[in-house]
């Protein structure tokens, strides 16, 4: 884990910190992502981990340690570090530039190659083709694939990438993206990631840490962040229309009607009736004393009835398909075309009522993506 | 042309060993500049705040014309190969710096991030990133210094160092075509070689991946130019090797035979008067005796004789007497008068005199015989009428003598020139042929009053003192080899103003070697045996 503790950062000359005040923490085996406009002190963040930037004031642990109690060589080797692919070393070739920490640290040198080999093909360049080759004769997105496996080449826990994939062309930097998710499914680093780009942290990230002016302004999951952001700030910088192109984020919870018409298990039908017609719907849910969900009552059910004194609970039909609050749009829209049904209950883990969707609120909610200015609310 | 053909021949041993000479000079030069210019551009790569000092140390030194500074460094580190090499390296020292550098800060910041990001050592990124990255432009720079040095390498004749400057040199002072080209065309081929040779060496340590573009790599093309640079790279190796180990064999004293090294300038009076001693000293005593005779001017010689670098030097008593001891000249001044003020004044030095030879080659003004008719010139004060429109001729050193030079002579007569041209010896000879100049002032031995047969003004005044040929030997080498005085003395008064003149003009004219020009004489002055 690594903890920044009221980390500031100021430069000679400059009377405005680039950080100031940090405090946050990332937690072992996640990736974190570092967002915030040019200037935010995103980079300067990553930086202070290996001590590539000095720190003002504050302090940065990991697990518990003080990096500035550690030899600021060997902390940098126990940490990849991937910058854009520019910084692969062009005189070396691709072995080179993957081996040169081991080697400089005098390790076995078939050790080496056999990581080497595994490396390479971890992150899916085939060795016989590509490693003897010089970076001049490599794409930007084999380059960037050197630089990943460079940086995992001393095994390190810690992974620090600074805009790796930001001068790759969209189809390849969708491509490292997922490759690294999927390496990271399988090696479970801690991974620091830094970018300007919103798609990608939320493609990415377990964690984002949104910074403005050197402040953190908003640290949370992606969806969170989407849903509930904290200010006006973070909900510019996200974007009305993002949660869209993210529809697993949307949840029941979120789009779910919260006073449908209910009532108790030994009400009257007739009186029944007489709440239908006030709340302009053609059923109620029956709930017990403990609002848990026991069925639904139809007008039509109703009106067949002969006596209308009877207690709703022996004429309700079951509840039928039930949904719990943090299923998604998705699955929503799979199970409402699936059975045809029309509205269909949230229920808590108790079986408690929560909301009720109906069709109509998910058109509202779909029709809601389309219109910027009120795109918001839906998010919220 | 054929003639040209003809004296390379003859000379083909001579010009090789100058050539090697010049050469060795040259890249030592680089060599030294390398091993100081190298270090200084990491150190202000690393450190900036040195950069400006530094930079600017090296462009001042670059701007100190070369001629000044072996006057500066004469008196500190002596004379011969070592002193030129150490002027010439200083001026390789900019572009190897520069470069160095500019190689070393103009990496792209990503590689330098990157590689301290992952835990790189300052030594290691120097060594493995930097170095090799900025390789190609730090080699850029020592090809032009190695150029450069070669260039300048000419200049060592003037501090008594060998090299081809020795024959441009001796060609010059006698106007001699042939001589100045046999000279002056190797070291251009020899320029253009060095520059060839540093260019390979400069091609080949470019990293691989920058020398071809990414397509033309193939394992095939990668392990040639691997194979071609360990062949470039074994053969620079072995340049060095060589290069240090004559510098090591140098410094070793080879043979333990007695020997004495008699110094002079280019000047071919000195040079004959030189062998005339040499010649009858081996004879006499058995010494062996060597010559440095292209030694820059005649200050260089006296710094070098007190600093007993060389032991023996010939000179001009009047030019001791009045310039470097700075003892009071005045008219009527006699030959032995002057001998003697010299022979007390060099004593304080450590340097005895040991006698005089004859002629007295004192300043003359002289005319074409044209002008001598036309406007009745004999005497120099027939000059003072005409001296306003006229333009003199006249050496650099006889230019700025304060006692006994171009202004206290004009002074004394009352008489203003136009303008005064300064020249190297031969040269004025030329200016007047032209009629650049009007009149010039040279020497009455000089050889090339014969050849042009010039018309000799009296000093009607008796303004020059006397300059007689006097031979001076320092104090250390007559305290080992006392008999070298006694067979100096045997030379006192063998040669009249007449008989100097002749040998002058042989060397002057025909080209004759000193060393023949004096055996040839002391033979016939039966001084010397077959």
């Amino acid at each position: 884990m690594i903890s920044f503790e009221n980390v500031s950062k100021a430069y000679r000359g400059q009377q405005e910190p680039v950080v100031r005040d940090l405090s946050f923490q990332i937690p072992q085996g996640q990736i974190v992502v570092l967002i915030g406009p040019s200037g935010c002190g995103k980079t300067t963040c990553l930086k202070m981990i290996n001590r590539l930037v000095k720190i003002t004031s504050g302090k940065i642990l990991i697990d518990g340690e003080d990096i500035m109690e550690r030899d600021p060589i060997q902390l940098r080797r126990t940490m990849g570090y991937v910058i854009q692919q520019t910084g692969i070393f062009p005189h070396m070739t691709v072995r080179q530039n993957i081996e040169i920490i081991p080697t400089l640290q005098k390790e076995d040198k078939d050790k080496i190659y056999r990581n080497t080999l595994k490396l390479m093909d971890m992150v899916g360049l085939d060795p016989d083709e590509y490693l003897d080759r010089y970076p001049t004769q490599l794409s930007g997105g084999q380059l960037q694939r050197v630089g990943v496996a460079r940086a995992f080449a001393t095994d390190p826990e810690i992974i620090l990438m600074d805009e790796p994939f930001s001068a790759l062309d969209p189809i390849t930097r969708a491509q490292l993206q997922d490759e690294l998710l999927f390496l990271q499914s399988n090696m479970k680093k801690t991974i620091v990631f830094v970018t300007h780009d919103m798609d990608e942290a939320i493609k990415i990230a377990d964690r984002i840490a949104i910074l403005s002016g050197g402040e953190l302004v908003q640290y949370d999951t992606p969806e969170k962040i989407m849903k509930e952001p904290a200010n006006d700030y973070v909900a510019r910088f996200v974007g009305p229309k993002r949660l869209w192109t993210k529809p697993e984020f949307i949840r029941a919870e979120d789009i779910m009607v919260t006073d449908p018409a209910t009532v108790p298990e030994d009400l009257p039908i007739f009186k029944a009736m007489e709440i239908m017609r006030t709340e302009h719907v053609d059923s109620v849910l029956v709930l017990d004393t403990e609002r848990r969900l026991l069925g639904s009552v139809s007008a039509r059910a109703i009106l067949d009835c002969a006596d209308k004194q009877v207690a709703c609970s022996s004429i309700m039909s079951s509840p039928g398909l039930t949904s719990a609050p943090n299923r998604d749009l998705v699955w929503l829209l799979a199970k409402f075309n699936e059975t045809g049904c029309r509205t269909m209950p949230v229920i808590d883990s108790q079986g408690r009522l929560m909301g009720l969707i109906t069709t109509s609120s998910l058109v509202t909610t779909m029709s809601q993506q389309f219109s910027p200015e009120s795109g918001k609310e839906a998010a919220g | 042309m054929i003639e040209f053909f003809n004296y390379v021949a003859d000379n083909a041993s001579l010009l090789l060993n100058y050539t090697l000479q010049h050469l060795r000079i040259g890249m030592l030069a680089v060599m030294c500049g390398i091993v100081l210019g190298v270090p200084l551009g990491l150190l202000i790569a690393r450190f900036h705040i040195i950069k400006k000092p530094v930079m600017g140390v090296s462009s001042v030194i670059q701007a100190i014309p070369s001629l000044a500074f072996m006057g500066l460094l004469i008196p500190v580190i002596g004379i011969g190969d070592k002193t030129a090499i150490v002027i010439i390296a200083m001026y390789a020292l900019l572009p190897i710096i520069r470069n160095t550098y500019t190689g070393l800060t103009n990496i792209d910041e990503n590689i330098m991030e990157a590689a301290r990001g992952i835990g790189m050592t300052s030594r290691q990124i120097l060594f493995k990133i930097q170095l090799p990255l900025a390789l190609p432009v730090l080699m850029a720079g020592i090809r032009v210094a190695a150029v450069n040095s070669i260039g300048t390498a000419t200049l060592a004749s003037f501090v008594g160092g060998g090299g081809l400057g020795k024959q441009i040199y001796a060609g010059i002072q006698i106007i001699n075509v042939n001589m100045m080209l046999s000279g002056a065309i190797p070291a251009c081929l020899l320029a253009l070689l060095i520059d060839f040779l540093f260019g390979l060496i400069e091609k080949s340590v470019v990293p691989i991946s920058l020398q071809i573009s990414g397509s033309a790599i193939s394992k095939d093309r990668v392990h040639r130019l691997k194979h071609h640079r360990k062949r470039v790279l074994t053969v620079a190796c072995l340049a060095i090797a060589v290069l240090i180990g004559s510098v090591v064999y140098d410094s070793i004293e080879w043979d333990d035979t007695p020997k004495i090294t008699i110094g002079t300038t280019e000047y071919i009076e000195e040079r004959i008067v030189a062998e005339l001693y040499a010649q009858v000293i081996e004879d006499r005593t058995g010494i062996k005796v060597e010559q440095n005779n292209a030694m820059g001017d005649g200050l260089v010689v006296w710094q070098a004789l007190q600093a007993n670098e060389i032991n023996a030097v010939p000179a001009y008593t009047g030019t001791y007497y009045a310039t470097r001891l700075e003892l009071p000249i005045y008219p009527g001044l006699t030959a032995e008068d002057t001998y003697n003020g010299v022979a007390e004044g060099i004593a304080e030095y450590g340097i005895t005199a040991a006698g005089q030879l004859g002629p007295n080659n004192q300043y003359v003004f002289a005319v074409k015989p044209e002008a001598a008719e036309k406007y009745g010139l004999e005497k120099v004060s027939d000059l003072v009428p005409y001296a306003s429109n006229w333009v003199v001729g006249c050496s650099q050193s006889f230019y700025a003598r304060e006692q006994d030079g171009l202004f206290p002579v004009c002074e004394e007569y009352g008489m203003e020139f136009k303008e005064a041209l300064t020249f190297g010896a031969a040269p004025m000879y030329l200016a007047l042929e032209n009629d650049d100049v009007d009149v010039i002032v040279t020497f009455r031995t000089d050889g090339l009053l014969q050849k042009y047969d010039l018309v000799l003004l009296e000093d009607d005044r008796e303004f020059f003192p006397p300059y007689v040929l006097f031979f001076m030997v320092n104090d250390a080498v007559l305290a080992d080899y006392p008999q070298v005085l006694d067979a100096c003395l045997e030379l006192q008064g063998a040669v009249t103003d007449e008989e100097m003149q002749d040998l002058n003009y042989r060397g002057a004219q025909d080209g004759d070697l000193p060393y023949d020009i004096a055996h040839d004489f002391l033979v016939e002055k039966g001084l010397l045996t077959e």
